[in-house]
């Protein structure tokens, strides 16, 4: 019976961390994709500017 | 000139020949068959198969201390060589169709189900705990973490490796014929027909960063699985930073292929026949099917959550790459997609819930160790 026990508590803490990883990575994915976006965007509008300057 | 004749036949392998090696001969000429004439995994079955035919040929000492195949298999009894495949591994796979739909994250760790069912059904056979945790995880299909796993849980039965590769890469071979029922079985036809919309593309620094975060996040989580993980994602890296096309080149091509032979050929010679003609063995193969199954169906099920809850945005079918066997499942689910629709191309989605098995089986085998070691 202790086995049983044992193996619920291992299956538990196994599935909630590979969630908590899932939303985790989901979570890093936005975050770098989000960035990716804001330095495109000002390295677009630092061109456009120096563009304007010229 | 009868005692010479005697004493000559004593001396050869027939002496020691017994019904066993006959039946484990048989066994090894069956992956060969297998791997030359269906081309079920060939780059792994000819060298297993091999190695079961050198193991079980009485006399040659080949697998004793002083033999050629012990030294060898030092490098898997030591847990080296099934990191170094990683690192092979990491070098060939592209992880931009994981990046660019996270979500598919959630596949790949649902279907590691079938590593807990196998896990208690294997428990309710009465195996020990440690043995329980290396047979559930064949259901990870995911050959080099199924051996590291049975190294670490079970190192005093060296032969519980080979029997738990054979298992792990069979079934990985018979994807084609395990998934589909499974698949079909637990998905509509109007589930099947969805159509994914293009991923996008994931930027070069995306595809940098996604390597050294997921080291240190899973290495500060599961310091136990770093040899695993740490190769992968070193492979990746790699492959991905651009400046190191030589090494990667390496990994990807004469290292995983000096070491797969090296690997292969030492899994397979642990299989002697004194060993392995056992019932447990018919029992691992038995719980490792099983294992496969309900890691298909642990996936499939995430994609159908997954399905409702975007709207009919995800096809759920690709739920069944999650088990890994990379790229072998991916596969299966494009042609099960193709024969529900015929504009459907599910191949590179899949590829989404089949990298992320890979992440997951090898979290799941750290949280083994770390419970079960």
């Amino acid at each position: 019976m202790e086995g049983y026990i044992d193996a619920l508590e291992l299956t538990v803490i196994a599935n909630v961390t590979l969630v908590l990883f899932s939303f985790f990575f989901m979570a890093l994915v936005y975050v770098i994709r989000k960035s990716t976006d804001i330095r495109k965007r000002v390295r677009g509008q630092r061109s456009l500017s120096r563009n304007k300057e010229c | 000139m009868l005692d010479k004749l005697d004493q000559f036949f004593s001396s050869t392998g027939f002496a020691g020949l017994y019904w066993g090696n006959l039946v484990m001969l048989i066994v090894a000429g069956i992956l060969i068959y297998l791997a030359i004439r269906k081309k079920y995994e060939p780059l792994l079955l000819i060298p297993i198969g091999f190695g079961v035919l050198l193991s079980n040929l009485p006399g040659t000492g080949l697998s004793e201390n002083g033999g050629l195949l012990y030294y060898i298999g030092q490098g898997v009894h030591l847990a080296i060589f099934p990191p170094l495949i990683f690192l092979g591994i990491g070098a060939m796979t592209d992880f931009s169709p994981l990046i660019a739909n996270p979500k598919t994250f959630l596949m790949g760790a649902g279907a590691q189900l079938g590593i807990f069912c196998a896990l208690f059904m294997a428990l309710a056979w009465g195996f020990p705990m440690n043995e329980a945790g290396s047979i559930g995880i064949i259901g990870g299909a995911d050959g080099p973490t199924a051996i590291y796993t049975t190294i670490m849980l079970v190192p005093e039965k060296p032969e519980f490796v080979g029997i738990i590769a054979i298992a792990a890469y069979s079934y990985m071979a018979l994807v084609p014929i395990i998934q589909p029922p499974i698949m079909r079985a637990l998905t509509t036809k109007r589930e099947r027909v969805i159509e994914m919309e293009d991923l996008r593309d994931v930027s070069r620094l995306e595809l940098i960063l996604f390597p050294i975060i997921v080291t240190v996040l899973v290495i500060l989580l599961l310091p136990q699985v770093v040899p695993l993980i740490g190769m992968l994602m070193f492979g990746n890296i790699l492959r991905e930073c651009g400046v190191t096309e030589r090494l990667s080149n390496t990994a990807a091509n004469e290292l995983i292929n000096i070491v797969t032979i090296f690997l292969a050929l030492v899994v397979g010679s642990e299989m002697a026949a004194e060993r392995v003609l056992i019932p447990d063995t018919l029992k691992i193969l038995f719980l490792g099917f099983l294992s496969f199954c309900f890691g298909t169906a642990g996936g499939v099920l995430v994609g159908k959550l997954l399905c409702w809850l975007t709207k009919g945005k995800v096809n759920p079918l690709i739920g069944a790459a999650g088990v890994s066997a990379v790229p072998m499942s991916a596969r299966v689910v494009q042609v099960e997609g193709q024969k529900a629709n015929h504009q459907n191309f599910l191949l590179m989605h899949a590829m989404g819930p089949n990298v992320a098995g890979v992440v997951g089986s090898a979290i799941v085998a750290g949280l083994l160790l770390a419970f079960l070691k």
